[in-house]
């Protein structure tokens, strides 16, 4: 350890490269003088530490004193090729610490508040990338270490989200009771209007026969009197034809033509005003209250049978534990940018409105993302079985509305809404993620989780008494 | 393929028809349902009795545009519109927007009517952007009835009238094709919905005219444009008017730099045009010819040429006689350049080099035209009309006796119709109509015309902006070269229409030489160019018969003077011509340094969080970017100057923003200023007069653009110019940074309803100058404003300005990068892009650039991948997709096509220090970046070749790139000229014979190739942006030649100051390495050192014992045999210091 400790050192004097040593490195190079003299157990603490920006858990890889093997058994090189501020290994894994290496990553401990590995041509280039500072040691920059604020910021708005998440999840198990609770009420509704609507198809079956039954009578009436009505015609016409033929003595053909004589017409009306004045109304009218009572057998029978389908559909949905998504069905939540108006109706659709006009976004097609098939199909058909198959095990998070109104030069437009936990259902955000493509936050209790680890406000004076007592050693 | 198919059938009715039903589909899905509603239903379909008192009636458009509307309004007492009816011919989008229009008005009071805007039509139908004009008709069509009302009814004042409107008169043939019909009437319902079936298909017809090749026909062909057509004629009759010189009158002035020489036409005797002759650099011979009479002296436009660089040769007469004179210019012995003038009859100018060999012949076909004034033509009309009249008045006599009471009925007529006729006598008619627009011409033809002879010349090079091959084609078989600046959106390729900017410059390369002449066709008029080629034998004493092919080009320009700039190069300097040429134009501006690196662009990132966002997301993959681009969304309103406050509440924090990762932004600002009173830039040059002028010379031009009715300032005015910069002052730019740079698009400038999409040519500028006379150099002036407005609005004056544009002109490189305007994302025009910016750069626009990706339509992820693999060598870099396109950042297609396209951003950005270097060198010699590579070899005959040229272009002389531009291509065949080449991403080495290799080119790479025997600089370390990257080391890339010998320059300032120029701040040095020594040459160092970390030798072929640098300090290397490179590890050299480095 001692060795290295010391190679480190020659290598800062030997070559005198810029940029090396961190403040970290620096302070550890303070601090290791005076281990040095106290406890060597310490130092090695120290100088395992002092190769600036390895990740912890690659740490043994960099413990050989005199060589270093890059990290793909590419080549070995002498330890002082290190953080050398020279790129040796073709993975980057030799400049851990400097933006040497194209390849390479550097590791901001952030005083293991939120560490992270950045790629390395983010080191010394003016910009604090880890809220330590520890990337930024050229003094290009000076950075102000932001980690406890942002870790603080970063727990607060954990909690934030955990706070949301429980009282949300409360807000679901409540919603999941109701809808539990309709759940037999739909089943029964499911039973119910299927058996309406059965009935009201037998009725109206009924009603077409009574129709056809009745018209067949208006029919027999109509031909009934027809046939008086010619008979009595025939009747008068026989004798005014007897007295006719008897006094002009026409020929058989010219009898065809008596119905053109005027005063048979005129006995042809009054008997024609005589059987149909009242009664062709009377028939017409009974026919009129026939298709009445028929069209709004029809209309019931139209209704039952979309309300038979609505339930039929709650009960293809995929609802959830205990149908608790029901509480989505039939609620549509409204937002508003700028000059549009956004419309999202759960299972139903998605609508945009602006300046009067609405074009649709897209129809309820699925839980969970679209393969790419799916997506660039727009036959609705396609693949039918299988979707059945994927939203049974879709997550419950994303829904997918496709066949909207077509862009003039594009797509029909689709949207996808992402469900998010929130207290009550409204949409957060809508972006145009692509041409004619959106996509949309919905915030709703229905997808609130029960949170598993429960984040508590860490003690951060704890880690930096730790720390203390370290030094203090 | 429906597209192309059409565009090729030569206008077959038949095809297009059959075509249109498999489009139907297609059709459907382009249009709004609404427009299809519209169209299929129109509402309020009719004419009112235009002689009552409470109607008006309006009409616009342009039948060749496609589109005529007619919108008649009953208004009652109260200024309420009762009734609104229309009859419109044209596409579905102009019916439909007309059958809005009427339902909109329709009640309104006319104050409300006339606030019906096109956008809300538009908005209202979401018609798509090629077809806004329909709705800008509409919306003219309202304004126009309402006024004809007005008129009618005059105690209302008219504040509109449009410029379009026109007498229902002339437009009487439209009429009888006008498609909708009323569908109310039910008894005609078969004949309406046969109607309706035809209508449709007629629909359908036009719509694919409209929307497929409309471009084509909104702009003329050589036949629609009289003096094309005329300079035409005169070369099939052999020659045109014939002029001689008058020796008499032969003189060279009194400062001893000018040849003066009268012109006189054949059938005239005074002569009314002269010559003069003069060289205003060594080298570069100018000749000019202008009307005598100086009332009558043609507009030459100021502001292009750079005179104070002018430098007059002295000029003498060699030698003289009654045939010819023969004149030298410059006093030099070997760079002197004479000049052979022939009297006549048929004259002709010879210019002779040195040597006495001909380089350029003028008038060698007697292709000689000037059109004089208005004058000669009303002199030679009147006299025809009198002739004409002395034949009829001959029988007439012996009629006269016969019938004296008719005759007398009829003198009164006739002596009516000679009043009509007499009337038009006295304004001669010269109107050319095009597109349903009049040119009135009011000047008559005043047309100039020359042929240029490039004697045993093959190919000849320029003339930008087309979308053709590099070597110039002979036009005798179709459309001559055409420079008029012209928006077209969809362009094709291998056409020789007009584009957005025009250079009149063609550079020749003479058979069998090592050099380049060129010539400068000095006009910004319309110009129309034929290539032709030549073949003469010829006998020589010792090879017998020699053919000799040479090249002639044939100028036609609308109007203004003859004014050539011949440029002679000198055998063996083959980048002379672009530095005699930039002398005379102006040497390419120095961009800032960001703009060499990668832009990403968008029509439109429509909010400034957006724009956050992209800078977060270019992070998180990782890949470098310097610029995000503001395209017209950013604006109030399309209010340039402004940004909308709802979209863009903060522009300064956004700025803020992207510069904190040492990005930039850059904000498109267009000449059109939006026609609305409240808005003060707008008042402000109402007030002072600054618009270009309707042809009365009196009210402002009005015309269509992006914010609706709009006006152009107009910039051949000095105070219109300054305004103009004015307004880039950080305090009247509100929003705008520092690190905010601009774009000046549509300056040519774009007009939707102008004709040919541009402003009328006789609109007035100031000192009644028409709009013909500089048509050309509109869009370089608008960028002359911008620059200086961007100079001046920082106190010190010492920032290097970026601008974009799309309209230029000779001299443009002084100002601004140039980018090739709207293209598409298919493989044709990835292939065609670099034969443009090789045109632009021999043209002396270096500073050039392409949508990469293609602008209109979506590209799929090989072509966007490829697209990227090449632009990535292109002098400007930029993404940029219409607004209709799918988004296509580099990571939405994934891998591994988003690993590719971040791998080519990295490629660029190593390569910085390089073309920085390269964009110096284009400011201070002229020459060009991207190169042919006969450029670069001209010894190498093969490279004339055209399928060896179209295949691979060099960035400088350094690196060879050869694009795949074609689908599932993964190898090609690569011409390498003699020499060592080194494969860019292996680094292997091929010494070439001169001859093509098979060069594998899988999805992530395409073949590239370092030259042998230079050095290239890179900066290995890429980071977010370029600026992150100013202080890091550099590594140095020596590739040597067969010789062992390798040389290169690198040039280091600041990337952003005039410091370079002003206090001489930069690093400019030339690494050299010959006798295993690699050393420096410093021309100037007064700029912090930058560190070089590495350098690597190839091609040394021996195992070097040691390195040593001059301290004699042994170097660390290491050597890979297979590569044969030596890898020297951290030399603790600096650029910018001298040293050397020995090999042992």
């Amino acid at each position: 350890m001692l060795i290295f400790f010391f190679g480190t050192l020659n290598s800062q004097t030997d070559q005198s490269f810029f940029q090396i040593f961190s403040d970290q490195q620096m302070f550890c190079f303070c601090k290791g003088f005076i281990l040095f003299l106290t406890s060597l157990i310490v130092s090695s603490y120290c100088c395992q530490a002092a190769i600036v920006g390895i990740d912890p858990s690659l740490a043994s890889h960099y413990s050989d004193p005199k060589t270093f093997t890059c990290l793909d058994n590419s080549k070995t090189i002498p330890k002082s090729y290190v953080n050398d501020n020279y790129c040796d290994c073709e993975d980057g894994s030799d400049e851990p610490g400097t933006s040497a290496c194209p390849k390479g990553n550097f590791y901001c401990h952030n005083e293991g508040l939120l560490s992270k590995s950045i790629p390395s041509s983010r080191v010394n280039d003016g910009i604090c990338d880890c809220c330590s500072g520890e990337d930024e040691v050229s003094g290009k920059v000076k950075c102000t270490n932001t980690c406890k604020e942002l870790y603080l910021d970063q727990i607060s708005d954990q909690l934030k989200e955990q706070e949301i998440q429980e009282e949300g999840y409360k807000l679901r198990l409540e919603i999941r009771k109701e809808t539990n609770e309709k759940k037999q009420y739909l089943q029964e509704q499911i039973e119910i209007t299927k058996e309406e609507y059965e009935k009201a198809e037998q009725e109206s079956e009924k009603m077409s026969e009574k129709q056809q039954v009745c018209e067949k009578w208006i029919y027999a009436q109509k031909k009934n009197r027809k046939k008086v009505l010619k008979k009595m015609i025939q009747e008068r016409l026989v004798s005014k034809n007897m007295e006719i033929a008897n006094s002009e003595e026409k020929n058989d053909k010219d009898f065809c033509f008596l119905h053109k004589d005027p005063k048979i017409k005129k006995i042809t009306k009054e008997f024609k005003n005589l059987f149909f004045g009242a009664a062709k109304k009377e028939l017409e009218d009974l026919k009129k209250k026939i298709i009445r009572e028929k069209s709004s057998m029809f209309t019931e029978k139209r209704n039952k049978k979309t309300e038979k389908e609505k339930f039929e559909k709650i009960g293809d949905l995929d609802l959830g534990i205990d149908n608790e998504f029901y509480y989505l069905f039939d609620n549509c939540i409204e937002y508003k940018e700028n000059k549009y108006t956004y419309e999202v109706c759960p299972f139903d659709k998605v609508t945009q409105k602006e300046n009067g006009n609405t074009y649709k976004l897209g129809n309820f097609k699925q839980w969970g993302e679209l393969t790419n098939q799916e997506s660039d199909s727009d036959n609705d058909n396609e693949n039918e079985n299988e979707n059945e198959k994927k939203n049974a095990k879709a997550n419950k998070e994303q829904m997918e509305f496709t066949g909207g109104d077509k862009c003039w030069n594009g797509p029909n437009r689709s949207t996808t809404v992402l469900l998010k936990c929130g207290l009550k259902n409204e949409i957060k955000n809508v972006q145009e993620v692509s041409i004619c493509k959106y996509q949309m936050t919905l915030l709703t209790p229905i997808v609130c989780e029960k949170p598993k680890n429960k984040i508590t406000i860490p003690d951060l004076t704890t880690n930096q008494e730790k720390k203390n007592i370290h030094d203090e050693l | 393929m429906l597209n192309s198919l059409i565009k090729h059938s030569n206008s077959s009715l038949w095809l297009k028809q059959t075509l249109s039903w498999n489009g139907l589909n297609q059709i459907k899905r382009f249009y709004d349902q609404k427009v299809v509603d519209h169209f299929e239903n129109p509402r309020n379909v009719g004419a009112l009795d235009k002689k009552k008192q409470s109607v008006g009636s309006g009409i616009v458009g342009a039948l060749a545009c496609g589109d005529v509307m007619r919108l008649d309004v009953d208004i009652d007492d109260e200024g309420v519109i009762k009734q609104a009816v229309f009859k419109t011919f044209g596409c579905g989008s102009a019916i439909a927007s007309s059958s809005l229009a009427t339902e909109l008005i329709k009640g309104k009071s006319v104050d409300e009517a006339m606030g019906v805007t096109n956008t809300e039509i538009a908005n209202e139908l979401s018609l798509p952007p090629v077809k806004l004009h329909c709705s800008m008709l509409a919306q003219d069509a309202i304004r126009a009835a309402i006024c004809n009302w007005k008129e009618k009814n005059p105690n209302h004042v008219c504040v509109c009238g449009p410029e379009i409107a026109m007498s229902p008169k002339k437009n009487r043939i439209i009429f009888n094709l006008y498609l909708a019909t009323d569908p109310k009437k039910n008894k005609q319902f078969q004949l309406l919905y046969m109607k309706k079936v035809i209508c449709f298909f007629l629909f359908l017809f036009i719509l694919i005219l409209c929307c497929e090749c409309a471009d084509q026909s909104k702009f003329k062909l050589c036949s629609q444009s009289t003096f094309c057509e005329n300079n035409r004629e005169i070369r099939k009759n052999g020659s045109g008017p014939r002029f001689s010189f008058v020796p008499s009158s032969a003189k060279i002035d009194e400062n001893k730099n000018l040849f003066q020489v009268d012109l006189l036409r054949f059938d005239e005797l005074e002569p009314k045009l002269f010559l003069e002759i003069s060289s205003v650099i060594p080298g570069v011979v100018r000749v000019k010819i202008n009307e005598k009479d100086p009332d009558l002296n043609r507009y030459q436009v100021e502001g292009v040429l750079l005179t104070e660089n002018f430098n007059y040769q002295n000029a003498e007469i060699v030698t003289q006689n009654e045939e010819f004179v023969l004149l030298r210019f410059g006093s030099e012995k070997e760079k002197h350049v004479d000049v052979k003038l022939f009297y006549g009859p048929s004259w002709k100018i010879e210019i002779l080099n040195s040597d006495g060999e001909k380089i350029i012949v003028l008038n060698h076909d007697s292709l000689f035209n000037f059109e004089m004034d208005k004058k000669d033509f009303l002199l030679n009309k009147e006299k025809q009309k009198e002739d004409k009249k002395e034949e009829k008045k001959d029988p007439g006599k012996e009629k006269e006796e016969e019938k004296e009471e008719e005759k007398e009925k009829e003198k009164e007529k006739e002596e009516e119709k000679e009043e009509e006729k007499n009337q038009e006598d006295d304004q001669p008619n010269y109107e050319e109509r095009f597109g349903g627009n009049t040119d009135s011409r009011p000047y008559g033809p005043s047309s100039v015309a020359l042929d240029v002879l490039f004697p045993d010349t093959e190919h000849i090079y320029g003339l930008p902006e087309h979308s053709t091959k590099l070597s110039l084609e002979d036009t005798e078989e179709g459309e001559p070269f055409r420079l008029y600046n012209v928006d077209i959106l969809e362009y094709e390729t291998e056409s020789r229409m007009s584009l957005y900017g025009s250079i009149p410059v063609i550079i020749s390369k003479p058979n069998n030489q090592k050099t380049l002449h060129g010539i400068f066709w000095f006009n910004p008029s319309d110009t129309w160019i034929d290539i032709s080629t030549q073949e003469a034998q010829t006998k020589t004493k010792l090879f017998g018969k020699n053919s000799h092919v040479s090249k002639r080009a044939h100028w036609m320009s609308e109007t203004g003077v003859i004014d050539l700039f011949i440029m002679t190069g000198q055998e063996g300097k083959m980048y002379q011509v672009f530095e005699m040429y930039d002398t005379l134009t102006g040497f390419p501006y120095f961009p800032p340094s960001f703009s060499v690196a990668y832009h990403q662009c968008r029509w439109s990132y429509k909010t400034q969080k957006e724009i956050q966002n992209l800078n977060e997301k270019f992070d998180e993959y990782d890949i470098p970017v310097d610029v995000f681009w503001m395209d017209v969304d950013h604006t109030d309103g399309k209010k340039y100057f402004t940004f909308d406050p709802r979209t863009y509440p903060d522009p300064k924090q956004l700025s803020k923003t992207v510069s904190e990762k040492g990005r930039q932004l850059v904000a498109i600002v267009d000449p059109h200023i939006k026609k609305e009173n409240s808005w003060e830039l707008y008042k402000e040059a109402q007030s002072n007069d600054y618009f270009i002028k309707k042809s009365d010379g009196q009210t402002d031009y009005e015309g269509h653009c992006w914010p609706g009715t709009s006006k152009w300032p107009d910039f051949l005015n000095p105070k219109v110019i300054e305004w103009w910069s004015s307004r880039f002052s950080y305090d009247k730019y509100e929003g705008s940074t520092n690190n905010m740079h601009i774009w000046n698009d549509m300056n040519e400038p774009a007009i939707f309803n102008g004709p040919e999409m541009s402003i009328p040519r006789d609109t007035i500028h100031l000192g009644e100058i028409e709009h013909r006379n500089i048509h050309n150099s509109y869009g370089l002036f608008v960028t002359k404003g911008t620059f200086e407005g961007l100079i001046k609005r920082n106190k010190n004056q010492n920032e290097r300005p970026f601008i974009l544009t799309r309209s230029f002109f000779a001299g443009s490189q002084r100002y601004c990068t140039i980018w090739t305007g709207d293209n598409m994302a298919n493989w044709d025009q990835l292939k065609y892009t670099e034969s443009m910016l090789l045109s632009l750069g021999l043209a002396g626009a270096p500073l050039s650039g392409e949508d990469t990706g293609g602008f209109l339509n979506n590209p799929d992820e090989e072509l966007f991948s490829r697209w990227f693999q090449t632009f990535a060598f292109h002098p400007f870099f930029r993404s940029h997709s219409h607004t209709d396109t799918k988004r296509r950042e580099p990571w939405v297609f994934g891998d591994p096509y988003t690993s590719i396209i971040r791998e080519s951003i990295k490629i660029r950005y190593s390569l910085l220090p390089f073309y920085y270097t390269q964009f110096y060198k284009a400011s201070t010699k002229g020459k060009p970046i991207m190169r042919p590579l006969w450029l670069v070899f001209p010894e190498d005959v093969n490279l004339l070749n055209e399928e060896v040229e179209n295949f691979s272009y060099m960035v400088s002389s350094s690196i060879l790139i050869s694009p795949i531009s074609e689908k599932n291509q993964r190898s090609k065949e690569v011409y390498l000229p003699k020499g060592n080449w080194y494969d860019f991403h292996t680094l292997e080495r091929i010494n070439s014979k001169g001859k093509s290799y098979k060069i594998d080119a899988p999805l992530e790479k395409i073949p590239i190739f370092y030259r042998g025997g230079k050095i290239v600089p890179r900066k290995m370390r890429v980071r977010r942006s370029s600026r992150l990257m100013e202080n890091d080391p550099i590594t140095l890339f020596v590739f040597l030649d067969e010789n062992k010998k390798s040389s290169g320059t690198i040039f280091i300032d600041d990337g952003h100051s005039y410091d370079f120029k002003n206090s001489k701040k930069y690093i400019h040095q030339k690494i050299i390495f010959q006798n295993n020594k690699l050393f420096t040459k410093t021309f100037h160092s007064n700029y912090d050192p930058a560190l070089i970390e590495r350098i690597l030798i190839f091609g040394l072929d021996q195992t070097p014992k040691n390195i040593m640098d001059n301290n004699n300090q042994d170097l660390i290397f290491n050597i890979d045999e297979n590569m044969d490179m030596i890898t020297i590890k951290m030399p603790n050299l600096s650029i910018g210091h001298d040293w050397q480095i020995f090999i042992q």
